[in-house]
């Protein structure tokens, strides 16, 4: 009898032991953030809200909470650009793969700040400094401020639709095509069309349609504002049509796995 | 007593294989469109089509589920709503910031017919009896949409014109055939059909009211 109990007992003990080591040895997930190369051009209002989309592989990750966060700042590669920017708020957006791991993904709204000058930062980072004394630096793309006075006022041509593509067959999350619907362009010369108010873009007109293609790069590209030079009866001046959201993307991470930065966050 | 069980176990066998086909595609999204005009939806198959494919999952298991895929990951594109209308019934034009509402909706949408059934807690719908878990789809899992996620945008609103923005998408659908078995026997078969969205697109339109 005693035996039996005894047999029972280091039975149980075993099986324990065998329980308690498969338990510690189980791989710890180190915590992940990642980014994705994208290009923010912005026109400045003074509501102006600027997003950057942060992913983790955990869902309650210390950076997603506002009250944990000291400082953001906007930086340059070579950190000749050093901007503060102040977090508005942090929103959960959804959840997609990175190499067959779930990722989390978090917008983080900031207010634009008002510059003297345009800002354009080629290779940007993003860095959060934790109450903690955790800093973080991560790379997002590329960054432009721009500043024009009367954003959004229609004053040379009324704006009724506005919509825009990916590249046709292609899953890339960049935006391809900008169509720009008007109601007139009865004496109206449209002279150039930009994103970042340097480059000069390919358009067509179609009747009221006008046609932007924005050249194929390898980098994200989701929202763009419009800066237009019309010259209309003879007079030749810039209309801005504000930042618009085409589209959003729940598989950047899967279809761009490419222009995707990881970082341990432990 | 052995008869009891005999007609138990026939009755378990028979009484979920006939199926009625009245799966349609998650009522909110409207129309929605195969990029590929060959594909079909789960509402577009006849009874007697569907009746062809159930022999593909009628291979017994011990447990669990037994699916046959009609439609991989087929591309489609599908208008979901109007996100947002703002009218200037006034005199002069105004230039506002857009108050877009934002929606938060299920990545991935589901439907299913016959003995497939969809459910869920509160307003998330699954499937039932972890056939979302045999077709690695998570129920739980959101997107959120809306044209404000990103920034505040200043538009032109003149007199009596009416601002909308719409909202389209697309996404990767899956349709196909599943039976379940629970101790070799057939307790549920029907069509189980799930879109997983992968873009939202947004438009904005305006017009004289």
């Amino acid at each position: 009898m005693t035996q039996k109990i005894l047999f029972i007992i280091s039975g149980l003990l075993i099986i324990g032991a065998i329980i308690a080591i498969i338990v510690t040895n189980k791989p710890k997930v180190s915590d992940k953030l990642l980014t994705v190369e994208t290009e923010y051009n912005y026109v400045y209002t003074d509501s102006k809200v600027i997003t950057i989309k942060l992913y983790a592989n955990k869902k309650k990750h210390k950076i997603h909470h506002k009250e944990n966060i000291n400082f953001t700042f906007l930086v340059s590669n070579d950190d000749n650009a050093r901007f503060e920017l102040d977090l508005l708020d942090i929103k959960y957006s959804h959840e997609e793969k990175y190499i067959g791991d779930d990722y989390y993904a978090y917008n983080y709204h900031f207010k634009m700040p008002r510059l003297e000058t345009n800002l354009l930062i080629d290779d940007a980072y993003l860095e959060i400094q934790l109450v903690d004394g955790t800093s973080y630096l991560m790379a997002i793309g590329k960054f432009k401020f721009l500043y024009y006075p009367h954003v959004g006022v229609e004053k040379l041509i009324k704006i009724d639709g506005l919509h825009g593509y990916k590249l046709q067959g292609s899953e890339f999350p960049r935006l391809n095509k900008i169509i720009l619907e008007t109601n007139s362009l009865d004496n109206t010369t449209i002279e150039s069309i930009s994103i970042d108010g340097e480059t000069n873009l390919n358009f067509e007109i179609n009747q009221n349609e006008i046609q932007i293609i924005i050249p194929f790069k390898r980098i994200a590209l989701f929202q763009a504002p419009l800066i237009l030079t019309i010259t209309k009866n003879g007079q030749t001046s810039v209309q801005v049509v504000d930042n618009f959201l085409f589209f959003n993307d729940y598989q950047t991470l899967e279809i761009a796995s490419d222009i995707c930065h990881l970082y341990e966050a432990n | 007593m052995k008869k009891v069980i005999i007609i138990f176990m026939f009755f378990l066998i028979f009484y979920n294989i006939k199926c009625v086909v009245n799966a349609g595609l998650i009522e909110s999204y409207q129309e929605i469109n195969f990029e590929n005009p060959n594909h079909k939806f789960l509402r577009d198959y006849k009874v007697e089509e569907l009746n062809e494919y159930y022999p593909k999952v009628s291979k017994r298991l011990f447990i669990g589920w037994r699916t046959y895929e009609l439609t991989r990951s087929a591309r489609v594109n599908f208008t979901k709503t109007t996100l947002t209308s703002i009218r200037n019934t006034g005199t002069t034009p105004i230039v506002l910031d857009q108050q877009v509402k934002t929606e938060v909706t299920q990545k991935y949408a589901v439907s299913g017919s016959g003995g497939v059934e969809t459910s869920g807690s509160g307003t998330i719908k699954g499937f039932k009896l972890g056939l979302s878990k045999k077709l690695n789809i998570k129920a739980d899992a959101t997107i959120t949409i809306s044209q404000t996620e990103s920034m505040s945008t200043k538009i032109q609103v003149d007199p009596m014109t009416q601002l909308d923005i719409y909202v389209k998408g697309n996404g990767r659908l899956t349709n196909g055939v599943a039976s379940r078995y629970l101790f070799w026997i057939r307790t549920n078969t029907g069509g189980y059909e799930y879109l997983n969205i992968t873009s939202i697109f947004y438009r904005m339109e305006k017009k004289r009211i």
